[in-house]
Parts: structure tokens; C-alpha cells; sequence
């Protein structure tokens, strides 16, 4: 019996051919499909090639169009190439793996319309997508937004403004007395009356006492007291009690004198204290009116975030444009650590990875010529490396470097890192444009705010790194020799003032800012245009405010002053009224006193008088007496001896 | 009828004496790898030449491939494991790696399953090869002159089924 078998080996020979010529003739629609497959998994949406043909011997791949969709509007492409040639590792697609060694890429059509949807098979769709999604690009996505936000936000601070306030409000006094109801005319009234009041209680007070007709009864006493007919003493002494008595009342008058005139005081001072109120009344009118106006303080940190914020807002929701759809098309070639799988499908097993003499990933592309035009105009050229579902495998990160020049001639760099090395995923962006002509950008707020710029240059320094996922940027424009442009001519003066702030300023910087934490986003934007601008405006505005601060000071005083002059006249009148009031009794009281006491002396010198002539008289009798008895004694003694 | 068919195929090539119990027994113990190895993978295709090259019966290869075919099935996790250990082995590692690197990863060598049921199958062969030897001589020298003695095959021979056993008797 023949151990081999005749037939057998022909058969070998027969399928041997077969399955060289089926290869021939199949292998590149089969290899077309199964890297069409790897490539629209990868990208989320479908990677087509037209007119694919691969040479295993040579290692070489070319198509003559390949159309790349766009995930997020599946009906445009992310980008589309013509006819182009590609170096691989034709092996490994027998492995179902895609090593590309270098891939030149030029005129590169982006956003460009697609006749059928881009959406990948469901079929294609990996499980484990869908988990994903809601993962550590959480930020990133409400970064996306963030243009969106920073532009409505922005429109909020156009209107809340003060220049704008400032600007647009017809803010006058006439308007203002129009929203004013002055309350001190009202007061003043008020105070009038209460003044009125005090006056006549303090007059009645007066009267109440009755002093004239105290002082009449008194005078009629001591008029009716004759000091001629005063004879002798004891009438002096009656005299004298009687003008004690009057006395008396007189002081008795002079303390309610002193009642009447504290009551007069009192009303006097009232009367006066009311002119000070007065004051304070106005003063308060004046606070009201201002308030009405709303007379504007100023942010210094607005003005520049107003100018530039979008643009640097765009700028860098680009930077995260990119920075995602690179994370998200490396994020889903990632491989996971290999342990072992306890119970996989009957039949499939665990495939074991082994430590590669060349790195033996799924998805390679070792380098990518890359030059396209954007669609801003931007002619961009440049080189990525490594894009590779595993950066661990060949210990790098992917990189891009590109340089571009726009229609003006401007030159620029762009270079990109995305390194998943580490435990925590880094992205890194760096931009550098050192000229930029400031004329052709368009600032597009609006309102009294400059629309954009006659001329000047501005150098451009981004950087922005996205550690997982977070992103923190940093955003530089050093703009110099520049010129602002309106859209119209300053109708109003506070807008011919701020045209001209604007107009001194030569050259400005703003810094844009963006890190995040667990609430989300902060964005902060800074600039020395602010203190610039707002320095100036602060100074206008204020002469403005100052001005209608007049203004209304002028129409308050119009209608407060004529009250205050008639108050202070009526103050003045009553004053009068109460001070001669008080001297016409004082006077009185006075003179009363003044009367008896000069007749309680003539009635006193009267009874001095009136003892001494009965002294001298007494004493006189007593001489004659002695005298008359002595001569008596003188008699008797003769006729004795 | 297909299953008795295939019996009756089956009684054909085992009473048959243009093929030698090795020949039946290379068929099946071939069939067996192939029937315990994950279907479609490379060494299938060399097995397949090599049933074409050699003087070995066809049919009891395609027999095996369906008998081992469902015990690999069912021996897939012990096949899984075993595999795993397999390509886990430190004194190996080299070995494989190098295989990792060239083109000789297209045997999808570093596959679980298929390491642990290739090895194992023909681990297997030179035992199972023999003992096929031995249960077909065994089969051609008592079963047959017993079963053609039997009242069974008396009977059969009068029937058309008979005629038709004739037919496979060969």
C-alpha cells in the first residue's frame, strides 16, 4: 500500500492555485472591508475608500478617494482625500491589524456634503461605546458649549454696562424731576405750621399770664399812694407795708416774666432748628434724585472681556474641538491590561499578548503628512505621529506639528500632544501666532462698543493642557499699534467720549483663562485695557454724573429754595414777633418794678423825714423843758438863800 | 435516513478490505485534531493537505472531525485553561514572543483555545491512534463474523436492507 496518494497531491496542487488566484482576485475588496470596518469603529462613523488596491508583496496601499464622516452630522464628511498612496505592513492585515508607516495626505477637503449618512452599521457599533460616553469628556463637552455660553454671556454684559447705561439711557434732570417727588417743599410746609403752632402757644402762654392788667392794678395802688400826704410816721409805715406788698406782686410778676420768656425762648429756638432740618431735608431730595438716575459705577474687569472674549472664546472652543475628537478617536483604540478571562465564548478563547521585538498594536499609523486648507482659509502642513490604539506598546505619545499661513500671509504653529501614557490622560495644545493683523477680525458686540479694528497687529500664544479630561488653558493676545473701529458716528457725547478714550489707546494685552473643578468651567478673562479704558471713562463719566448732579441739584433747589426763603422769612417774622413780644413785657415788668421800688424809697425817705422832725422836735421839748425847769430851780433857790 | 446512511457508510469502511485499519485509524486520529481545534484556523489547512497527500480514509476523517467536533465543544473551558497555562509558561515565553513577532501569528497560535485543544489533540493522537488501531482489528476479527452469523444478519440478508449490506460488505 503507497503512503502517499497520487490524486491527493494533485488536488493539493488544483487548491493551491485556486486559493492564489481567489487571493489575487478578492483580497483587496476583503482587505477593503476589513479596514473600512477598523476604521469607522475607531472614527464612530464610516470610513469609505473608493478604488482601494493593496499590493501585499510591495506593502503599499492607494485609493482613489477616501471620505471620512462626520459623527456628529453624519450627512458631512470630516474630511475627504483624492488619490493617495500609503505605505504599510501587509502581513499584519492578515491579523486584522492596520499598520500604516507613512500616509500623505494633501488636499485634504474638510466639511465636505455626503451623498448617503455617514452612521456606522449597528452591527459595528462596539457595546462598550455606549457606557463610555458619559465619561471623564463630561468637561469637554460642556466645553463645547462654552463658546455658545461666553458669547450669551457676554450679550448679558453688553446690556448691563454702564457705558452702555451711560450711553443709551437719556438720562437728564428733567427726567429725572419727572421720577421725583421733592418732599421738602412738603416738610417745609409742614415745619411752617408746626413753627405757627409753637409761636402762638408760646403768645398764649403770655397772655395768660395778664400781666397788663396786674401792672395796671399795681400802678393805680402805688399812684394812689401821696407821699405829701404822708404827716406822720405811722402812715409811712402803712405806706411802706403797702408798697412791700406791691413789691412783692412786682417779683412774683418778674417769675412769670421768666415762664413767659423761657416759652418764647423755646419757641424761638424750635423756630430756628427748623432752617436746620431744612437743610437735611434738601440733602436727602438730592440722594433720591441720584438714585433715580442711576448714575453708574464702573467694573474695571468689563471692557476688554467685551472687546475680545468672544474671539479668544472661539479660539479656544477650537483648540477643545480638536482636543476632543483626537481623545475620542485614540480614547477608542485604547487597550485594556490583559488578565485572564474566566470565561470566554465557546470557541473564541483569550488571545495573549507577547512582548513585541516591534510594537504589535491593532491600529498604528506611524506617520501622517498632513496639508489642507481650512475652512477659514488657512493653508495648514504638518506631520502626526503615532496614532495608536495603545501608546504603551511604543512608549510615545501621538504628536502633531503643524504651520500654516492664512490668505494674509500670516504664519502660525500648531502642535499637539496626546499622551495616555500615564495613569492620567494628558492633551496638550500650544498655538503660536507671533503677527496677526488685528484689521480682519470682526469683534461683533455691538452696541456703542468698537466693532472691530482699523488697524494693528496682535501675537497669539495658547496654551491648553486636558488632564483627564479637565481642561485648563491659557490664552495670551499682545496686541500693539492698534486702531479701533465703530460701526457709526458717537451721536450721543458719553459715546464721542468713549470713541475717543478708545482712540488714545495704542495698544492693549488680554489673557484669557480657563481651568476647571468639580462645580464645572471658570473662565476668567483679564486685561489692561480695562484699567486703560475704564480709567478714562471713569474720569468722563464722572464730569457726566458731576454735571447732571448739578443739573439736579438746580431744579431741587429751584423748587426747594423759594420754600426754604419763605420759611426763613416766616422763622425770621415770628422770631421778630416772639423777641418784641418778650421785650414788650419784659419792659413792662420791669418798669413796674422799677416804679414801686423808687416809690417804696420816697415813702421810706418820707418816714425818715417825718422821725427825725419828731425826734428834733422832741428833743427840742425836752430842752425847753429842762431849760424852763432849771430856771424854775434857779427862782426857788434865789428866794431860799 | 441520513444518520442510517452514514451507519451503513460506516459498516462499508469498517468491513471493507481495500482500506487497512491504519488507513481508517490515520483518517480518524487526523479528523480527531481537527474536530478538537477550533474550526477555520491555519493548521486546519495543512491537515487538510495532509489528508489529501496520504494514504489515509477521507470519510473517517470527516467522521472524527463530527465526533471530536462536539467533544471539543464541550471540552472548550478544560481546552481554555489548559491553553492559558500553556502560553503562560515562563520557560516558553521566549519561544512565543518570537512567534508573537513573525508571521507565524497567523496560526493564531497565541489563542487560548486553540494552544490548549492543538496541543492536547496532538498530545492525544500517538495514544488514540493505536487504540483506534486496536478497536478496528478487534471489530474485523469478532464483531463482523459474529454479526454476519447473527440472526440479525440472517435476517437482513433476506431483506432488501440485506442486499443492501451486501452492497457495503463490499
Amino acid at each position: 500500500m503507497k503512503l502517499f496518494r497520487k490524486s491527493g497531491l494533485i488536488l493539493v496542487i488544483i487548491l493551491g492555485g485556486l486559493i492564489a488566484a481567489g487571493y489575487y482576485f478578492i483580497s483587496d475588496d476583503l482587505i477593503e472591508e476589513q479596514i473600512e470596518k477598523a476604521l469607522s469603529i475607531q472614527n464612530g462613523a464610516l470610513v469609505e475608500f473608493d478604488g482601494l488596491s493593496v499590493s501585499l508583496l510591495n506593502g503599499t496601499m492607494t485609493w482613489k478617494k477616501m471620505q471620512v464622516a462626520n459623527p456628529d452630522n453624519v450627512m458631512q464628511n470630516r474630511f475627504e482625500t483624492t488619490e493617495t498612496s500609503v505605505s504599510i505592513t501587509a502581513w499584519k492585515l492578515l491579523q486584522k491589524k492596520v499598520i500604516i508607516n507613512n500616509l500623505v495626505l494633501a488636499d485634504i477637503r474638510t466639511g465636505t456634503e455626503r451623498k448617503k449618512s455617514g452612521e456606522l452599521p449597528k452591527e459595528w457599533i462596539p457595546e462598550e461605546e455606549v457606557e463610555e460616553d458619559s465619561g471623564e469628556s463630561s468637561l469637554l463637552k460642556e466645553a463645547g458649549d462654552l463658546s455658545k455660553q461666553a458669547k450669551n454671556a457676554l450679550k448679558d454684559k453688553v446690556v448691563n454696562t454702564p457705558v452702555f447705561q451711560l450711553a443709551n439711557t437719556s438720562i437728564n434732570a428733567d427726567s429725572i424731576m419727572g421720577l421725583l417727588k421733592l418732599q421738602t417743599p412738603d416738610k417745609v410746609d409742614s415745619l411752617r405750621k408746626s413753627i405757627e403752632a409753637n409761636v402762638k402757644n408760646a403768645t398764649e402762654t403770655v397772655e395768660k399770664l395778664n400781666l397788663n392788667k396786674t401792672i395796671k392794678e399795681t400802678d393805680a395802688k402805688i399812684k394812689s399812694i401821696n407821699v405829701k400826704e404822708i404827716k406822720d410816721v405811722k402812715s409811712a409805715e402803712e405806706a411802706i407795708k403797702t408798697v412791700t406788698e406791691l413789691s412783692k406782686t412786682a417779683k412774683d410778676l418778674q417769675s412769670q416774666l421768666k415762664t413767659a420768656k423761657e416759652s418764647l425762648s423755646t419757641g424761638i429756638s424750635e423756630v430756628s432748628s427748623g432752617v436746620g432740618q431744612v437743610d437735611n431735608w434738601i440733602k436727602e431730595d438730592y440722594s433720591r434724585a441720584e438714585k433715580i438716575a442711576k448714575l453708574p459705577d464702573f467694573d474695571t474687569q468689563k471692557i476688554g472681556e467685551l472687546l475680545l472674549g468672544k474671539e479668544l472664546m472661539e479660539s479656544l472652543n477650537d483648540y477643545l474641538g480638536y482636543a476632543e475628537t483626537g481623545r475620542n478617536f485614540l480614547a477608542s483604540m485604547k487597550s485594556k491590561d490583559q488578565e485572564k478571562d474566566e470565561n470566554p465564548e465557546r470557541g473564541k478563547g483569550q488571545n495573549i499578548r507577547f512582548k513585541s521585538f516591534e510594537p504589535n498594536p491593532d491600529f498604528w499609523v506611524k506617520k501622517v503628512n498632513l496639508s489642507y486648507k481650512t475652512e477659514k482659509d488657512i493653508q495648514l502642513s504638518g506631520v502626526i505621529t503615532d496614532i495608536i490604539d495603545n501608546q504603551k506598546l511604543i512608549a510615545r505619545p501621538t504628536k502633531a506639528d503643524f504651520k500654516g499661513v492664512n490668505k494674509s500671509g500670516e504664519t502660525m504653529s500648531v502642535t499637539g500632544e496626546f499622551n495616555y501614557l500615564g495613569d492620567k490622560t494628558l492633551e496638550s495644545f500650544q498655538f503660536d501666532m507671533p503677527k496677526m493683523s488685528l484689521r480682519t477680525l470682526d469683534i461683533g458686540v455691538g452696541g456703542s462698543l468698537p466693532t472691530g479694528f482699523t488697524k494693528g497687529n496682535g501675537a497669539v500664544k495658547a496654551v491648553l493642557n486636558i488632564t483627564n479630561g479637565a481642561p485648563k488653558a491659557d490664552i495670551t493676545l499682545k496686541n500693539t499699534d492698534v486702531g479701533f473701529k465703530f460701526a457709526k458716528k458717537a451721536s450721543g457725547k458719553s459715546e464721542k467720549v468713549f470713541q475717543d478714550v478708545m482712540g488714545r489707546i495704542n495698544s492693549f494685552n488680554i489673557d484669557a483663562m480657563i481651568s476647571s473643578n468639580s462645580k464645572g468651567l471658570k473662565v476668567k478673562i483679564d486685561s489692561d485695557i480695562d484699567n486703560k479704558i475704564s480709567r478714562e471713562i471713569k474720569a468722563v463719566a464722572k464730569e457726566e454724573v458731576d454735571k447732571i448732579k448739578r443739573q439736579i441739584r438746580a431744579k431741587v433747589d429751584a423748587q426747594v429754595q423759594a420754600k426754604k426763603k419763605e420759611l426763613n422769612d416766616e422763622i425770621n417774622k415770628q422770631k421778630q414777633k416772639l423777641e418784641a413780644k418778650k421785650k414788650e413785657v419784659e419792659e413792662l415788668v420791669n418798669k413796674q418794678v422799677a416804679e414801686i421800688e423808687a416809690k417804696k424809697k420816697e415813702i421810706e425817705k418820707k418816714k425818715d423825714d417825718l422821725i427825725k422832725e419828731a425826734k428834733d422836735k422832741a428833743e427840742k421839748a425836752a430842752q425847753d423843758a429842762l431849760k424852763k425847769g432849771a430856771d424854775k430851780l434857779k427862782s426857788k433857790i434865789k428866794l431860799g438863800f | 435516513m441520513f444518520g442510517f446512511d452514514i451507519f451503513i457508510k460506516l459498516l462499508k469502511l469498517l468491513n471493507s478490505d481495500k482500506h487497512s485499519p491504519a488507513q481508517l485509524a490515520g483518517g480518524l486520529s487526523i479528523g480527531m485534531i481537527m474536530g478538537l481545534t477550533p474550526w477555520f484556523s491555519a493548521h486546519h489547512l495543512i491537515l487538510f493537505f495532509v489528508l489529501l497527500l496520504f494514504n489515509v480514509n477521507f470519510s473517517m476523517a470527516l467522521l472524527g472531525m463530527g465526533v471530536f467536533g462536539i467533544i471539543g465543544y464541550l471540552f472548550d473551558p478544560v481546552f481554555h485553561d489548559f491553553g492559558f497555562y500553556l502560553l503562560k509558561l515562563d520557560f516558553m515565553k521566549e519561544t512565543y514572543t518570537q512567534w508573537y513577532n513573525s508571521a507565524f501569528i497567523l496560526t493564531r497560535f497565541n489563542n487560548t483555545v486553540l494552544m490548549g485543544s492543538f496541543v492536547a489533540s496532538i498530545l492525544l493522537s500517538p495514544i488514540m491512534f493505536p487504540i483506534f488501531l486496536f478497536l478496528i482489528k478487534r471489530y474485523r476479527k469478532h464483531v463482523l463474523k459474529w454479526f454476519k452469523d447473527s440472526f440479525l444478519g440472517e435476517l437482513l440478508k433476506e431483506s432488501s436492507t440485506l442486499s443492501l449490506y451486501d452492497k457495503v460488505e463490499g
